[in-house]
């Protein structure tokens, strides 16, 4: 009976902490967290978010880096742009609030589809970041990214290029680069790697687009045959397949995951979990768990996030007004 | 015979004591987030992974799939006692299964669908054993035209669970396809009947449509009437299936095995799906039917509770097809599962079966171990479950109300999630009071989002050409199939007027 009471008491501490309003009252360094920090999750339990998340507070608690109890809240809607509204609107200045974000955040903004991008809020660090690949069936004739791209350029119609709205954007910028016009083409929406493999191996789309682990069991067994990487440098798990620029196309575009505050998340919150979260990507279950999930940790905080923030997102903009706002 | 000696020693890894235990813990995890409404296996699983962080992969595993197949099981208990679906594949369960209990027959209802669910249960985990490499071709054989033409099938199966006004099952259609609109368009993201909030931008969840049209309605009518005391059928049920129930029961046990397991496999369609199937087609049967079952349907036929809960048992073992041997998840619970195979640095995918066949065979014997177990652990239970019937409507009924909007919060942990659920409920209960049937507006909401996708990715794959539907040989068999099942029963009336022009 002890599971059922778990879970009941799961429930019933969601329902009450979420029932609290969080600023707490002035604090310092020193003591800082008097009270439980809440973690949480802009998404669906089981999502990428959620994992991160959930991951995260394991290897925080199980190093002993954060003694404070770090109850995980899923707050799914839109995107994570419903929870993110929250942050912004109704948590300003709490020094009890952390979230995950993730590229969504800025391709929901420029959108139109969220009011709020990462200079609303009180970004902590970059935690880690995924690759996008572009893949074909084991049986496509379609041998190399040149092919795709080419193809294309030429007939847009005739390559139907399956991808979550998501990660329409580094194909699109890929056309760009190689010429094509990228408001031409013509993209089938999926919900994640799941589907598109099921509509690669059905043959209903010739290629798709996703992050690397969405894809990686179907090009490990050969049933998919991935393309490029797209960035500058190639992956451990995917040693043989050429990246985006090694072939001569000037696209880096990647995911990345991060931790943010609400804005205006006092100084000395801020200072404690950022060297927590040091703390904690560096910890070996961290780096156990990162291997596990094929998360590439890229850990960066302060000037050297702020300068990739802003020019991911000036990527994203650019991108998204050549695709037409699609 | 391979597969068989696998599995044997499968079932010898998975006899293990703790093994045994997590399967159990698994199972009885299962039943309970089932039962509670909003709470499904995705957040249990969801809850539980940190805990499994801490467990050999075998445990974990075991455990992790218990929660799944357990959920299927615990879902339907409300769903007959209370109207009150504790996950969306059990809501068709509630159509007959409810009108069972009104009339005294709780014990049977809830009797039938733990035997329907431990065949189909365990009927499609040898199905997974023994098929898998047939089924793998199978399931990706069906693109998007081929879904779309089969989604037209069935929602044009859902005019068979008509039943009264013809206008009002249509009013009541129309009604479900708005609410399926509303949020943004899968393809472009483009904002549908959200009035600007963001909340909706998702749409609204099944799960909080069937607690909204089927718990709330059901509970405001039920209070309104000021019945203090349980009504007469009510207060004597009867525990257990008699040989008639049990007979009536077998053929839908065996069509749901087939047709959940079938709807399991496929990607596209998933254990919801194959649950409202195997309800159309009972109906269908029954209306065809001589005997009592053609009155019955609709006021508490056996075979519509049997028929579905097996179906959405069947359908477990089924969506184990895609995920195991091609990583390719057929819902979010299962996209989860294959998240937690990854997390233990298994990879599902074509050589699972000889990198970590062990293991494997382990879990999937577990399952045939853990649905024996929901039996014997969900038989007894039915005498006590019936009992819950006695309490008096206002305390019951409130409860209920209490119930679903703790499910309802749950799903977003957010107060527009509970105002979303009054308004819609508020609207069923005059919708019901007024005679509109609800099913129909329930199996649309499921059935047009699923439509409009696979429709619009045909076209977009197609490039705007309607001839993918002829071209392609399957999708063709299928639309003649649906044509066929249309136009011969309108002929056949056609003809019985012409023959008897009284």
């Amino acid at each position: 009976m002890l599971k059922t009471r778990f879970l009941a008491a799961a429930v019933v501490s969601g329902l009450a902490l979420s029932g609290c309003s969080s600023s707490s009252a002035e604090g310092s360094t020193d003591d800082y967290p008097k009270g439980p920090v809440q973690m949480s999750v802009g998404a669906d339990p089981g999502s990428g978010f959620d994992l991160t998340m959930r991951t995260l507070v394991d290897v925080l608690q199980k190093e002993k880096i954060v003694d404070a109890p770090m109850p995980i809240e899923n707050h799914p809607g839109a995107a994570s742009a419903v929870w993110l509204a929250q942050m912004v609107e109704r948590k300003k200045e709490a020094d009890d609030q952390v979230s995950v974000t993730s590229l969504v955040m800025m391709t929901n903004k420029a959108r139109a589809q969220s009011k709020y991008n990462y200079d609303d809020v009180t970004m902590i660090c970059r935690l880690l970041s995924e690759y996008f690949v572009v893949v074909t069936s084991a049986d496509s004739k379609y041998k190399d990214l040149k092919s795709v791209l080419d193809a294309v350029v030429k007939d847009p119609k005739s390559v139907p290029v399956g991808a979550a709205s998501d990660d329409q954007l580094p194909f699109a910028l890929l056309v760009d680069a190689a010429g094509g016009e990228a408001s031409k083409i013509n993209f089938v929406a999926y919900d994640g790697g799941g589907e598109q493999s099921a509509a690669l191996l059905s043959g209903d789309i010739k290629v798709a687009i996703a992050g690397t682990s969405e894809f990686l069991p179907l090009i490990e067994s050969g049933k998919l045959r991935a393309l490029t990487v797209v960035g500058e440098k190639r992956l451990k798990g995917l040693p043989d397949v050429p990246t985006s620029v090694e072939q001569g196309y000037d696209v880096t575009l990647s995911n990345w995951r991060g931790i943010y505050g609400p804005p205006g998340m006092p100084d000395y919150a801020v200072t404690y979990w950022k060297k927590a979260l040091k703390k904690a990507v560096n910890s070996d279950s961290w780096k156990k768990a990162a291997k596990k999930n094929q998360w590439e940790t890229t850990f960066m905080t302060g000037d050297e996030m702020n300068t990739y923030l802003k020019s991911t997102n000036q990527q994203v903009e650019d991108a998204m007004a050549k695709t037409g706002n699609s | 015979m391979d597969a068989l000696n696998s599995l044997l020693s499968g079932l010898a890894g998975a006899v293990t004591p703790t093994n045994l235990l997590f399967v159990f813990v698994g199972v009885l995890i299962g039943t309970i987030v089932g039962v509670l409404p909003g709470l499904g296996p995705i957040t249990a699983i969801a809850l539980l992974i940190p805990l499994s962080f801490g467990l050999d992969p075998a445990a974990g595993l075991i455990l992790l799939c218990g929660v799944y197949y357990g959920a299927m099981y615990g879902g339907s208990i409300t769903s007959i006692l209370i109207r009150t679906p504790g996950e969306v594949a059990s809501a068709v369960t509630a159509l007959e299964g409810y009108e069972m209990a009104k009339r005294g027959h709780a014990g049977p209802a809830l009797a039938t669908s733990a035997v329907g669910s431990f065949i189909g249960g365990s009927l499609a985990v040898l199905g997974l054993v023994f098929l898998s490499p047939v089924l793998v071709d199978v399931s990706t054989s069906f693109g998007a035209p081929e879904y779309a033409v089969l989604l037209v099938g069935a929602l044009a199966l859902t005019t068979s669970l008509m039943s009264g006004s013809r206008l009002k099952a249509l009013i009541s259609v129309l009604f479900g396809m708005c609410v399926g609109l509303v949020g943004m368009d899968p393809q472009d993201s483009v904002a549908r009947w959200t009035f600007g909030s963001i909340q909706l931008s998702d749409g609204i969840d099944i799960a909080l449509l069937a607690m909204a049209l089927f718990a709330i309605p059901e509970a405001i009518r039920n209070l309104a009437v000021g019945e203090r005391h349980p009504s007469h059928a009510l207060a004597i049920q009867r525990a257990w299936m008699n040989k008639r129930d049990l007979r009536r029961s077998s053929g839908p046990y065996a069509r749901g095995t087939l047709i959940g397991f079938v709807a399991g496999v496929m990607p596209g369609l998933g254990p919801t799906l194959g649950s409202f199937a195997s309800y159309s087609v009972e109906r269908t049967l029954g209306r065809r039917a001589r005997d009592e079952r053609r009155a019955e349907f609709g006021h508490g036929a056996i075979e519509g509770v049997a028929g579905p809960e097996t179906a959405n048992n069947a359908g477990v073992g089924g969506a184990m097809v895609p995920m195991l041997a091609l990583a390719i998840p057929g819902s979010a619970t299962t996209a989860l599962l294959l998240f937690v195979f990854q997390m233990y640095g298994l990879q599902p995918g074509p050589q699972l079966f000889q990198t970590d066949g062990d293991l494997v065979w382990t879990i999937v014997a577990s399952m045939l171990i853990g649905n024996a177990m929901l039996l014997v652990l969900n038989l007894p239970m039915v005498r006590l479950f019936v009992k819950l019937l006695k309490v008096p409507p206002p305390l019951l009924y409130s409860g209920v109300i209490a119930f679903v909007m703790l499910g309802a919060y749950a799903l977003t942990f957010s107060f527009f999630s509970l105002m979303l659920l009054l308004v819609i409920g508020l609207m069923g209960y005059f919708l019901q009071e007024n005679g509109f049937p609800l099913t129909p507006a329930i199996l649309a909401a499921v059935l047009l989002p699923l439509l409009e996708l696979n429709l619009r990715r045909a076209l977009r794959i197609s490039a705007g050409d309607w001839t993918t539907f002829i071209d392609r040989p399957i999708s063709l068999t299928l639309l003649v199939l649906i044509v066929i099942g249309v136009a011969v029963p309108m002929l056949l009336q056609l003809r019985r007027r012409f023959a008897r022009p009284d």
